[in-house]
């Protein structure tokens, strides 16, 4: 049984209800026989619980995190996972609000960073999640990813500044990666947007209309390349053609 | 109602990404014989939108308008909204869904919005796994469960059993893996095959 999860383990298999139904009983019956091995095999089926949404196992598991902690108080690991049982068990708030207290511990936690993130954005609160990000572009300058997800919140919180901020964020995102598509989209449809806005100036709809004109360009030439000799890919680039035409009439 | 094109790859999408909300569209043929009576709508295909962070907004737009330009050259319509969410005993629909859904109605009057139910989830599909939601005077309302909803749902049972048992959602294309590489086509040509093979 020990083998079988290892091997899952091994080959990261998220076979949630197998790996719960060995691991308790193995934990049940065996603890005594798996020395060190228990740690990690805890930890395997609990996150394997927390999948089977059984509630039990994971009320064990966070009891063997406080205790963990409570022995040394600076186990990182065992600090996120119990926050990882709040999310899994739909504590968001919880989740939060410990991830918040875990960060200004450690800063530098780009996980966590990104995880507090998303838990925002789950929750709505866009703009908080806009701050994490801009952690996280601030220690991360190079990485494109950042920068278009950051683009991707300000654009959801809409409005014409938050708009045009997407805009250079996604710009910025397509400097550093000129292959990031959803960048590439990003910049369509943020310039898209703000050309067609009525309280722009001339000047400002001009210069969106060309922004957007060139990434219209730029999207039609990555299907083109990227329809390259497949026949069933014709369908998306006149689609794509389509939609790149009806976003025009909005903007004129 | 849905096809089974609809149904397996909708549990596909949920089975490859299991720790995430997945959600997609369901298209229906556009045209409708005069005289059929109200629920004779026939989701014959889906598309698999995203896993992960749904709540963002302009990945969704792009996909909805591009999807939208696919269904008019092939006189389908963009007819529902479907969704899982990342936990398992959470199966109401959230704020995601019933903006997308709200937004799918007001080009299709009689669009459905369908949620997983991620409890009944299993690799046999004894049951069907869905909550069908109508949009009536302004809220969506849950159906009664039933198999109805299905074309064949013995058929659609027995296909969809097989493609989990099979893996195939390994390589179930979503709109997520599509701007990964332009080169996944969210069609899923390879899975539609698989599906027509068994039947």
């Amino acid at each position: 049984m020990r083998d079988k999860l290892r091997k899952w383990r091994e080959e990261n298999f998220r076979n949630s209800e197998q790996i719960v139904d060995v691991g308790e009983e193995l934990i049940n019956e065996h603890a005594s026989k798996l020395g060190d091995d228990i740690w990690i095999i805890y930890e395997q089926v609990m996150i394997a619980a927390l999948d089977c949404s059984r509630d039990d196992l994971a009320w064990d598991a966070n009891k063997l995190y406080d205790s963990i902690l409570q022995d040394d108080p600076t186990n990182t690991a065992a600090r996120k996972r119990k926050i990882s049982i709040l999310r899994a068990q739909g504590k968001s708030s919880e989740a939060i609000r410990e991830l918040n207290e875990y960060l200004e511990q450690f800063v530098g936690d780009q996980e966590a960073w990104h995880e507090l993130s998303e838990l925002y954005i789950n929750e709505h609160d866009y703009a908080k999640a806009a701050f994490c990000l801009e952690e996280l572009m601030m220690t991360n300058p190079h990485n494109h990813l950042y920068c278009e997800q950051y683009g991707e919140v300000k654009y959801t919180q809409g409005g014409l500044e938050n708009l045009e901020l997407a805009r250079k964020y996604f710009a910025q995102a397509l400097k550093l990666n000129n292959r990031n598509m959803r960048a590439l989209f990003g910049l369509y449809m943020s310039a898209s947007h703000v050309a067609a806005s009525p309280k722009v100036s001339a000047k400002v709809k001009k210069d969106n209309v060309k922004y957007a004109a060139w990434a219209a360009s730029q999207i039609s030439r990555a299907y083109q390349m990227a329809g390259r000799g497949k026949k069933e890919n014709k369908c998306s680039v006149k689609a794509v053609e389509e939609m790149l035409e009806s976003m025009q009439i909005t903007m004129s | 109602r849905t096809y089974f094109f609809s149904y397996c790859k909708m549990l596909l999408h949920a089975a490859k990404y299991p720790h995430c909300a997945v959600n997609g569209l369901l298209v229906a043929e556009k045209h409708k014989k005069k005289d059929s009576p109200r629920d004779s709508v026939l989701c014959v295909d889906c598309v698999p939108l995203f896993h992960g962070a749904l709540a963002l907004a302009p990945m969704l737009e792009v996909a909805l308008t591009l999807i939208d330009a696919w269904c008019k050259e092939n006189k389908y319509v963009i007819a529902g909204y479907y969704q899982a969410n990342e936990r398992i005993k959470e199966a109401r629909p959230n704020q995601v869904a019933e903006k997308v859904a709200a937004r799918i109605s007001e080009n299709f009057s009689e669009a459905a919005m369908i949620m997983l139910d991620n409890s009944r989830f299993t690799m046999d599909c004894f049951v069907p796994v869905l909550f069908i939601y109508d949009h009536h005077d302004n809220k969506w309302k849950c159906r009664e469960p039933s198999t109805d909803c299905f074309e064949d749902w013995i058929e659609a049972q027995k296909i969809t059993a097989a493609l989990l048992e099979s893996k195939s959602y390994e390589s179930l294309v979503d709109f997520d893996n599509h701007l990964d590489d332009l080169r996944n086509d969210w069609t899923n040509p390879e899975i539609n095959k698989s599906v027509l093979h068994l039947c």
